[in-house]
């Protein structure tokens, strides 16, 4: 009996804590592996290469606990960030980059919004169909060639404040909106409330459809920082850029332990997420291993994650079932 | 409303079939085809005319075939494809499609150029490995010819104009060799494996660089899918944690170089004494070497294969039977010296400011 008990609290902390564990023997394999691995340039290096990504994943996070998903993100990246330098170049002004671009991505997420909850469209249709839109947009906007001079835009990329690149610092601040929103606001616990139960969180007086909506809005809001901070790392205006980064965004969240079927999920665990797909790119490459096993790992590690995920909820599942049978079977 | 709904539903199918008879007449009669632009010929002529050869005055028409559109130097020869047919043959009808990097749709389309009853094909392969003899010959023997840019073909029936790949990884290592210090550590970003322009660049490198100078060390060779610039960012930021000293970084293309640039940059590391080497000449290289970061790049002039490619294929229209032709197009290596012709090169065309 004890040691049932004993096994069942390890596969509780398991559940729980397992995405932090296997951060933190990644971290301790990557050591091993390489000296320059726990550095302080090697970190920051690690942490540039993952903003954009973990910034999209924040956004993926709130959406996939609603009960959504967004498999437009790396199309409209591209749309808004090329519309973003534009707005730059004819005005000089940062802050209107990022109003013009963000502008842009909400009015794409709304719409996205507008079709899953409206028009009843299922979530990959619409976003799948809105990538193609946004992504022929943005060739049609830009007539497909790139904007080779995006004058001082750059430096959003390459500033540091303090000892943190300026990517870094805008990755930070929407994962502390996301912690803050899933946490602390009737918003977040509304979304855990739609992606958990549906028909539950309707009965119970939340507005699905406007709480699915207000998530598409806050996660376009900042695939439009993604959109300014991509084309700044990339110092020009690409407009093929970002291609399919909604399947990195999705991993980050899953791996963090966001459950595909919604109500689950939290910002750490993205940001772990984010950083252990970051990790392992960089610790193969310190290793000096082909590009392509990396696609190969990474794969592998959604499969392991996603399994844990599925598995932890068929235990969860059965250990409902089994205190009621034992209920039933006391009375 | 069940009966305005009905009856909406029998006019759009009236319509649906009056357009279908509309657009397959002319892929069974190709000789009809002026009666849909009268203006321009009687409607009782094109009745006589044989169904083999078209009218007189019926405008040229050919199909453009583009690898990617969203590459840049794909852009770039295909605008510069626009701006030749519109300077030389004003009166030749072009269509440009996007094959968007997917080799299986280039057959759609040569379907859509037949059955639309286009004379010629200008086509820039998505891949120089992409097997397309059988193809080209196929559609040959069915009276549409091919001409290819940017990539050799060897079929017997096709005729094409390109740059060479290998010996503009050739040239432009060649250039490497005078310039890089003794001893010197240098990395390789290639593309996507097993793609021709890729590894043939790649080669030209690693040729020129052991046979002239035994003393460089290459730390690593990595592929960058897609010649993406963003990824070759991140492939640079972790060469800049895994080794102390690089001194040069050769890449198959121009972007993926200005990518190491920018991880260089962002490590803190002096990227003016370091060597930064391309291949293609666009634009934004040129600025590069210019503000003195990109050391030199290779000019694969799409100005100029775009005007032999238009003259082939024109030529091909004039005489069909035409024994195939191959045309190299002169490369120029892009060095500090002479980077002020290429600068104007690319505002001339409107690329830059």
């Amino acid at each position: 009996m004890k040691a049932k008990n004993t096994q069942s609290k390890l596969g509780s902390i398991i559940n729980q804590y397992g995405i932090y564990l296997m951060f933190l023997l990644l971290v301790l394999v990557s050591t091993f592996i390489s000296d320059n691995f726990l550095t302080y340039k090697n970190i920051m290096s690690v942490l540039r290469q993952i903003s954009v990504t973990a910034v999209l994943a924040f956004g993926m996070t709130i959406l996939i606990i609603s009960g959504g998903v967004d498999l437009s993100m790396g199309s409209v990246v591209a749309l808004s960030g090329m519309v973003g330098i534009n707005a730059y170049l004819s005005s000089g002004s940062y802050v209107l980059a990022f109003v013009v671009s963000c502008a842009i991505a909400m009015v794409v997420g709304y719409i996205n919004g507008i079709l899953v909850t409206k028009f009843l469209m299922p979530n990959f249709i619409a976003t799948m169909a809105m990538d193609t839109v946004a992504r022929g947009s943005v060739y049609i906007y830009t007539g497909g060639s790139p904007i080779y001079q995006i004058g001082e835009l750059g430096l959003v990329s390459s500033t540091y404040v303090g000892p943190l690149p300026l990517p870094v610092i805008f990755m930070l601040a929407v994962g502390c909106i996301t912690f803050f929103i899933l946490k602390f606001t009737r918003f977040g616990r509304s979304l855990y409330a739609c992606g958990g139960n549906k028909e539950a969180a309707a009965a119970s007086g939340i507005n699905v459809g406007r709480i699915r909506r207000m998530a598409f809005l806050v996660s376009g809001f900042f695939v439009g920082i993604a959109g300014i901070l991509q084309m700044a790392r990339l110092n020009s205006g690409l407009p093929d850029t970002a291609m399919n980064y909604h399947g990195d965004a999705i991993a980050s969240a899953v791996i963090g332990g966001t459950s595909f079927t919604g109500g689950v999920g939290s910002a750490v665990g993205t940001l772990v997420g984010a950083m252990i797909i970051g990790i392992i790119s960089n610790i193969l490459n310190l290793a000096g291993v082909q590009s392509y096993v990396q696609q190969v790992v990474k794969g592998l590690i959604i499969i392991v994650a996603v399994a844990f995920d599925l598995m932890g909820k068929a235990r969860k599942i059965k250990k409902i079932r089994a205190n009621t049978d034992e209920k039933k079977a006391a009375k | 409303m069940k009966k305005i709904i009905a009856l909406l539903l029998v006019l759009v199918m009236v319509l649906a079939m009056g357009a279908c008879a509309k657009t397959e007449a002319p892929a069974e009669t190709p000789a009809e085809k002026p009666a849909e632009t009268p203006a321009e010929k009687p409607a009782e002529e094109p009745a006589e005319t044989p169904a083999e050869e078209p009218a007189a005055d019926e405008p040229v028409k050919i199909m453009v075939m583009a690898k990617k559109l969203a590459d840049p130097f794909c852009t770039w020869l295909m605008n510069m494809t626009k701006a030749t047919f519109e300077e030389q043959y004003p009166d030749v009808e072009f269509t440009i499609v996007d094959q968007n990097g997917d080799p299986s749709l280039t057959e759609s389309f040569f379907d859509q150029a037949l059955l639309e009853g286009y004379d010629a094909c200008l086509v820039q392969k998505v891949s120089g490995s992409q097997d397309t003899d059988a193809l080209f010959q196929k559609f040959a023997a069915e009276g549409l010819r091919t001409v290819i840019m940017n990539n050799e073909v060897d079929d017997g029936t096709t005729s094409s104009v390109f740059a060479a790949e290998y010996a503009m990884g050739e040239m432009v290592a060649t250039y490497a060799c005078e310039q890089l210090p003794e001893n010197a550590k240098v990395c390789i970003i290639k593309s996507t494996p097993s793609l021709f322009s890729s590894e043939q660049r790649a080669l030209g490198f690693t040729d020129v660089l052991a046979a002239n100078r035994p003393d460089v060390e290459i730390l690593d060779i990595k592929n960058v899918e897609g010649w993406d610039k963003a990824i070759a960012i991140n492939v640079a930021s972790d060469w800049c944690q895994r080794f102390d000293q690089i001194d040069a970084i050769l890449s198959c293309n121009d972007g993926m170089v200005l990518g190491a640039i920018e991880a260089c940059k962002a490590d803190g590391r002096d990227v003016q004494t370091m060597q930064f080497y391309g291949i293609d000449g666009l634009a934004d290289g040129c600025l590069s070497i210019e503000a003195g970061e990109q050391t030199a790049s290779v000019l694969q002039d799409a100005a100029a294969m775009a005007r032999e490619g238009v003259r082939l294929v024109m030529e091909v229209v004039e005489n069909p039977d035409m024994e195939p032709t191959k045309f190299e197009i002169t490369t120029l290596l892009i060095t500090p010296e002479n980077i002020a012709d290429m600068l104007q090169m690319h505002r001339d065309n409107g690329v830059i400011k």
